[in-house]
Parts: structure tokens; sequence; C-alpha cells
């Protein structure tokens, strides 16, 4: 199983000790997909590998020491009814999320997704959606 | 040889031999010219491209007791139309954006939901006659509603070029965003399959041709704006019932940060009535070349990086100076085939026949630049104050104190720009016991030239937020200083319109 998180850390709390400890604990893998960190917070956002019970125990430890943890479902939502596979926001995207396929019809590959928001923002007809 | 009356006869039929583009190059090529020729009596051309300069002419019936819009005001769904027309009658263009919207709602989106049976709203306000007394109405109507409905687009098919941007900021355009150091490279049109590519010496496309628009049976009604034949860019001017179109063919579209717009499908059957014509038909995307102009040249003469074909584009990947830029269509391929599929079967069933054209459309014609004065920085640049790297700190700031000057600019003894060194530049140097304006100035300044055009130069200070520029002459010499706030002043409201569009789209 594989849940997607955005782990907010508190300026307080030094994440990387906090972040790796709870991986050694519960023996789950933890993907980093993006990190942004400023003067009040670190962000990451990533995927936990784990069989449930696990994810539920990586979860719970990282909020018992005070990391907010927000779950993402999807995060970003495609409407392929909306799409007219004009293929803009192919060279727009930063990684190989976003492909043509040899009929030059879109493919996504969001596994490769960073989350920039180049297609949300630049789609003519707004075909994507970011849900935060 | 055949005509256009013997192959409607076929058609009636069901014995029309009708091929997409596709499968016609195939077949010359597997088979020859002649024999396809003979075989073959259709071929079906699509196209699903952004057409800006489309719109439609809308009539509303009258309103009891009657309003006369012309003169007044006239919206849909808070789009402002054109008044200038008869009682009832307006017309919306596909690139006019809300009031309250801005460009993520604009005529095209108006004419999106009517074609999806959505209500919109009318409103308008007129100064009231004897015989047309009413002076206000806001009603919701629907497509249905409407006495007429025709959708016209000046200039359609056209489209073949390509564009990327060579500057270290994104640009938005007409065809998309395009991202910094050649990063992207967008195309226009589809190469092999569009209709102008198929029959590039309007050979059988002409005024009366019977085409395929959004869905609906549209025709060619006469050459496009902008039709530049000689330079392989003729246009055409197509019209259609919007009541009878498909928004699978038309939608609604907005270029972040550019406008709003719309992409519309169109098809163009090309009867195939002798070997010269078959033999057009059968053109391939390695055969037409179209030029990647460099967009961070804001001036009409933008530069060409590369001329390339459209079998190189449609790779998805091009060289340029060294970094690989991914290419992306802004046309879909998908749906134009999808359109030569529907327009083919249509013929097959007999449904669509072939109009005759009336007319031929000009292949002589070239395109010409608006007729105005470009206004250049060089007029409008003030005198600087020069300075060498090895003044004194003191010396410049008094002097820039005494002029009661911002900005000073720092150049070697043959005026080739150093640096450029600020007030506050100077008191933080002075602060921090420096003396020397080489320890304090600023070096890798942007600069103007005397012949760019000053809403390129302010476009730029803005992106860059920078509020002044040397300006240099054809030799790279310092001849002046341009800032920000003279030139919006000069250039007035327009700038403003163009600022508080882009606000709109941030907020949302
Ligand atoms: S930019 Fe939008 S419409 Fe075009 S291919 Fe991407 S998702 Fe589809
Ligand atoms: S959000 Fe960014 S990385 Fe993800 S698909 Fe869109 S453009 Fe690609």
């Amino acid at each position: 199983m594989s849940k997607r998180v955005i782990l907010q850390f508190p300026m307080n709390l030094s994440k990387d000790p906090l972040l790796s400890e709870t991986i050694l604990k519960t023996g789950a893998t933890f993907n980093i997909i993006k990190t942004e960190i400023n003067s009040t917070k670190a962000e990451i956002l990533g995927d936990v590998i784990a069989s449930d019970e696990k994810i539920e125990e990586f979860i719970r430890i990282l909020k018992r020491r005070g990391v907010i943890i927000k779950m993402i479902d999807s995060v970003l939502l495609f409407s392929r009814n909306a799409c007219v596979d004009c293929g803009l926001c192919v060279s727009l995207c930063p990684t190989q999320a976003l492909l043509l396929n040899k009929d030059f019809t879109l493919k996504l590959e969001l596994d490769n997704c960073i989350l920039c928001q180049k297609c949300v923002v630049n789609c003519p007809v707004r075909a994507f959606k970011y849900q935060a | 040889m055949k005509t256009i009356p013997e192959i409607n006869e076929k058609i009636k039929k069901g014995e029309a031999v009708v091929l997409t583009a596709e499968k016609m190059k195939e077949l010359v090529a597997n088979d020859g010219v002649e024999k396809a020729a003979k075989e073959v009596d259709v071929v079906t051309t699509g196209i699903f491209n952004l057409a800006c300069s489309s719109g439609a002419f809308l009539n509303f019936g009258h309103s009891d007791p009657p309003i006369k819009f012309g003169g007044g005001e006239v919206s849909l769904n808070d789009v402002p139309c054109y008044a200038g027309l008869d009682a009832v009658d307006t017309y919306i263009g596909v690139t006019q954006v809300s009031r309250s919207l801005g460009m993520e709602y604009g005529g095209g989106h108006v004419l999106q939901d009517l074609v999806d049976k959505k209500a919109v709203t009318l409103e308008a306000h007129a100064y009231g006659t004897d015989s047309h007394p009413k002076t206000h109405i806001k009603t919701d109507i629907t497509l249905q509603d409407l006495n007429q409905a025709i959708m016209v687009c000046p200039r359609s098919g056209h489209q073949r070029y390509a564009c990327t941007n060579s500057s270290d900021a994104t640009l938005y355009t007409h065809l998309g965003a395009l991202l910094p150091n050649y990063e992207n490279i967008i195309y226009s049109g589809n190469g092999e399959l569009s209709p102008l590519a198929n029959d590039p010496d309007f050979d059988t496309i002409g005024i009366g041709t019977r085409i395929f628009l959004a869905g609906a049976q549209g025709y060619i009604i006469g050459e496009g704006t902008f039709h530049d034949p000689k330079d392989g860019m003729g246009s055409l001017m197509v019209k259609g019932d919007l009541k009878k179109m498909n928004s699978k063919y038309l939608r609604a579209a907005t270029l972040t940060n550019y406008g709003s717009s719309i992409f519309l499908g169109i098809g163009i059957p090309i009867p195939i009535l002798n070997e010269q014509i078959a033999k057009k038909t059968a053109i391939r995307d390695e055969k037409i070349t179209i030029p990647i102009y460099d967009f961070s040249v804001s001036s009409r003469s933008r530069p060409i990086v590369k001329e390339i074909s459209y079998a190189e584009l449609k790779k998805g990947k091009v060289a340029i100076d060294g970094t690989t830029s991914k290419c992306s269509p802004i046309s879909s391929i998908p749906l134009a085939r999808e359109i030569m599929g529907e327009l083919k079967s249509l013929i097959e069933k007999g449904e669509f026949l072939l109009g005759e054209p009336i007319e031929r459309l000009s292949t002589e014609k070239s395109v010409r630049t608006m007729k105005h004065e470009i206004i250049r920085v060089g007029k409008h640049m003030e005198k600087p104050l020069l300075c060498e790297a090895t003044d004194s700190l003191k010396v410049i700031a008094k002097e820039m104190i005494s002029k009661s000057l911002n900005n000073a600019i720092v150049v070697d003894n043959e005026d080739n720009l150093i640096g450029m060194i600020s007030s506050l530049d100077l008191t933080k140097g002075l602060l921090n016991d420096k003396s020397k304006i080489s320890e304090v100035m600023r070096t890798n300044i942007l600069t103007a030239t005397t012949t760019e055009a000053v809403e390129t130069i302010a476009r730029r200070m803005t992106h860059h937020q920078i509020s002044t520029m040397p300006v240099l002459d054809e030799q790279n010499k310092v001849v002046g200083i341009v800032s920000l706030e003279n030139l919006s002043k000069l250039l007035g409201r327009h700038k403003g319109l163009g600022i508080s569009l882009q606000a709109k789209f941030e907020r949302r």
C-alpha cells in the first residue's frame, strides 16, 4: 500500500532525525516528492509505502511527536472529458509525468508528478485541478 | 478527370470512394498517383486549432415593448458584446473577456455554454426611442431561443509556425507558455492533415466550398483576413450555424496570462478531380517546413531560430543551440483525425455533398503591417549621469544630489557599459566606508537599445522588476537612460489595462 501525505514540521522540531527514526521503527519506505522549507515550517510531500498497519503506525508516531500530517487522496485531478489533447502541457511538465502516446493523445504518468502545477495553470481548457 | 457534380452523383448513390488524408498518403505511396487519382473521389482533411478571430452574430427577436441595442451596451454572461448593429442583433467575439472574471471566462466560453444548451444571461442598456422605448433588459436565454446564431471565423486554417523563447523568463503568448532558455517549443497547425497543406494552391477550395465546421455544415465565404498565399500562409473565412454545432469540436480556451479564445474543429473535403490534385494530397510532414520564431524579441520582425519540418516537431524533441527543447503541438492531432473520420463517414452516407466553388481565392496576395509610427526608446530616453569605476563615491554622490538623480551609469573611457549605481547603493557604500564606485556598483545590467519600442522595454522592466535601464546605441555605447515611470506615463492607460487583467488572474 502507498499513501501520499504532506508532513509539516514546526520549526522547533528537527525534521531529519525524526523522519528517519520513524522510518527505522516502522520499516516503512518514504519517497520524498517535494520539500519546501521557509522560516516558520518545513513541509515534505511524499508517499509512505508499507502495509496498512505500518502506514498507520508511521502516521501515529509522527503525530505524537508534534508533526502535522495532511493526508492526500488525489492531489492532481484530471478530467479526460475536458482535455482536447492539444499537447500544450506536455512540454511544460518538468518531469516525465505528461507525455504523448504514439497517436498524440495525452499520456499521464502521475507517479512522476512533482506537483509543480504548471499543467494546472496553463492547460487552456483547465483540465487539471489541484487539490491541496 | 472528374467533376464535382459527377462526384456528388456518386455520393448520393453511396458509391463515392472517400479516404482520410492519412490513408490517401499511404495509397499514393503504395500504388502511385495515377491509380489513387482514378480510384479516390474525395480526401478529407481536418484541423483543430485555436481560432482567436472567431465570433458569432446572434439575433434575439424583439422584446415587448421593443428595445434597440444599437448605440447602447450589450453583454452575455457579463462578457461585453458589440452594440453597433441593429435593434436586437449583436456580435460576440471569442477573445472578449468577462468584466467580472477576466480572461478565465470570455466570448468563447459564452459560445460553448450556448452550444452546450446552458442558459446565458443577456443584459442590455439602451437609450430608448419612440419606436423602441425599452431601455433595459436582463433575461436568461438559451441557443434555442435565438432566431439566428451564426458563427463566423474570418481567419482559419492558416496557422503554420512554431515559437520558442531564448530569454530567461517565462513568456505567456497566444500559443501558450514559453519556458525560458529554449526549454520548450510550441507549434501551431498539424502539418499533413490540415486542409491548406493538402490544397496549397486553392485548386478546389474556394468561395462556396462546403465544410465541416465544429459538427455543423458550414461554408467558405471568402479569403481569410491576413490571407498570405504567397508566403504559404493562406487563410479562409468560414461560417456555420452555431445551433448545429457540437462542443466536442468547439471548446472555450484560456491562454493563461494572455487571454480567452476558442478551439475550433474544421474539416474540408478535397475532391480528387485529377492527378495534380491527387499528388498534392500526398504531401508528408517531412516536406512541410515551418519557422520557429524566438518570441523573446517582442517586435514584429522576430528572429527565426530554425526552419523545421512537422515530422521533426512531432518527434517531441528538437535541439536548439545545444539544448534539447520539448515540443508541444497546440493543435489537437487526435481531434483532427476524428474530424477527418466523421467527415468521411458523412460523405459515405450521402449526408454531405460537395459544394462547387463559385469563385477561386487569390493565390497572389501578401500581407501588409499596420501603418503607424513605432515609438522608439531613443526618442524617449533621458541624459544619464555617467561615471567611471575608479571615481570617488563622494564626488558622484554630490553630483547625484545636486542634479536630483537616482541613478548613475558606470562606463569605461569609450562609453561601454560597465555597471550601474543607484542612490541606495551609494548610501550603503558610504555607510560601509567604501570609497570607489567599483566597490558598490552592480554589474550584469539589463539594457535597452535606441531602436526598440517603448512597449517592449516597459514590459521587460516590469518583468524583471527594475525601474531604470541604460540605453545603448547600435555600437553598444551608452547613450541614455529610461525609467519605467516615464514610459508608463507615455503609454498611459493601455498599460494599466494589461496589468489589471493579469492581477485578476493571479487572484483567482
Ligand atoms: S494542456 Fe490540457 S487539453 Fe491540452 S493536452 Fe494537456 S490536459 Fe489536455
Ligand atoms: S503538476 Fe507539474 S509535474 Fe505534475 S503533471 Fe503537472 S506539470 Fe507535470
